[in-house]
């Protein structure tokens, strides 16, 4: 099954560690991811993208990509303001995605509809508060218990998304442009 | 490496290893050079021909998937060749747009072989598992 995820520490080191067993999984087959990131929602309430030195070929793709993965997982209430953040990238040291975007992920997703509450239940809404990192990405799992294991045991809170087609009709398909680091990659901190 | 890698897997670190590359040489605007984008272009069509073989493999929405990233693939390696004519003018912009035209063709490669991995992955997975739940009753 292809799943959106977010996995929220509060310690910026245990989500570095995080990624790294992430694509450790992959390596090892466990599980297949086909991108992934590291945000951070700072002491104001932005979110920014740990990113490298060597991304400037990208940081545009790669913050709307966020953008949008960040809305998908908040829920309808996150959608237009993970458009707008991202569009509203800041060419600084890291990627930004943005204060709109930060603030819609900080809300509980009360705009749903109640047709979609048993599928809410079940992919509980990702909150991001300030001083929290998360890990973002886009995998295949066919056990979910192999990830849950991961990364509880490294302390951290794992929110869910389907990709299917109950979410594409929600989001639009090309909703999220599947853009996130196709690799491990070294974040820097920030 | 933890365990023996397949074909795709290795295609898929192909893909990634490109992607990689070529971030790195748009990082390195002051020093890209239009060799090693010719280099890059090379290794975009190496890949291209790799996912050509392997796409035969595929189920319909994969081989549909593998046909796009080549194409992309392949238009951005035509980029390159159709500029290295005139390599002797090419401007630092020229180089940066053959640049970003292989990263996105390498991006769209990475995923539509992460998703056919996926697809093994999965394949595989079921057929341990009525195996795994039958040791278990045992």
């Amino acid at each position: 099954m292809n799943t959106y995820i977010a996995v929220v520490f509060s310690s910026n080191s245990q989500a570095h560690v995080a990624l790294r067993k992430l694509w450790d999984l992959d390596e090892a087959g466990e599980l297949t991811v086909h991108g992934a990131a590291i945000v951070r929602r700072d002491d104001m309430g932005h979110i920014r993208v740990a990113d490298r030195d060597s991304d400037l070929g990208m940081r545009t793709a790669i913050g709307v990509g966020v953008g949008g993965l960040l809305g998908l997982l908040a829920g309808p209430v996150g959608v237009a303001a993970g458009v707008a953040g991202a569009a509203a990238l800041s060419a600084g040291v890291a990627t930004g995605v943005g204060a709109l975007a930060g603030g819609a992920v900080g809300l509980t997703a009360d705009a749903v509809k109640e047709n979609k509450r048993e599928n809410a239940a079940a992919e509980a809404f990702f909150t991001l508060k300030h001083g929290q990192t998360a890990v973002v990405a886009e995998i295949s799992e066919d056990w979910t218990s192999i990830l849950d294991d991961a990364m509880n045991h490294l302390g951290g809170t794992i929110y869910r998304r389907l990709n299917n087609a109950d979410t594409n009709a929600a989001f639009g398909a090309n909703y999220y442009s599947g853009y996130l680091y196709p690799y491990y990659y070294d974040a820097m901190d920030y | 490496m933890t365990k023996p890698q397949s074909v795709l897997e290795m295609t898929r670190h192909d893909a990634q290893d490109l992607h990689k590359k070529i971030a790195a040489d748009m990082a390195d605007a002051g020093h890209a050079t239009w060799a090693k984008v010719k280099a890059l272009q090379a290794d975009a069509h190496a890949l291209a021909t790799k996912m050509k073989a392997a796409a035969s493999d595929q189920a319909d929405a994969g081989k549909a998937s593998f046909k796009a990233a080549i194409a992309k693939l392949e238009a951005s390696a035509k980029l390159v060749e159709d500029k290295a004519t005139d390599a002797k003018d090419a401007v630092t912009a020229d180089i940066h747009r053959a640049n970003a035209a292989l990263l996105d063709s390498s991006h769209r490669a990475a995923l539509s072989l992460s998703a056919a991995v996926a697809e093994a992955r999965t394949k595989l997975a079921k057929a341990i598992a009525p195996k795994k739940a039958a040791r278990v009753m045992a």
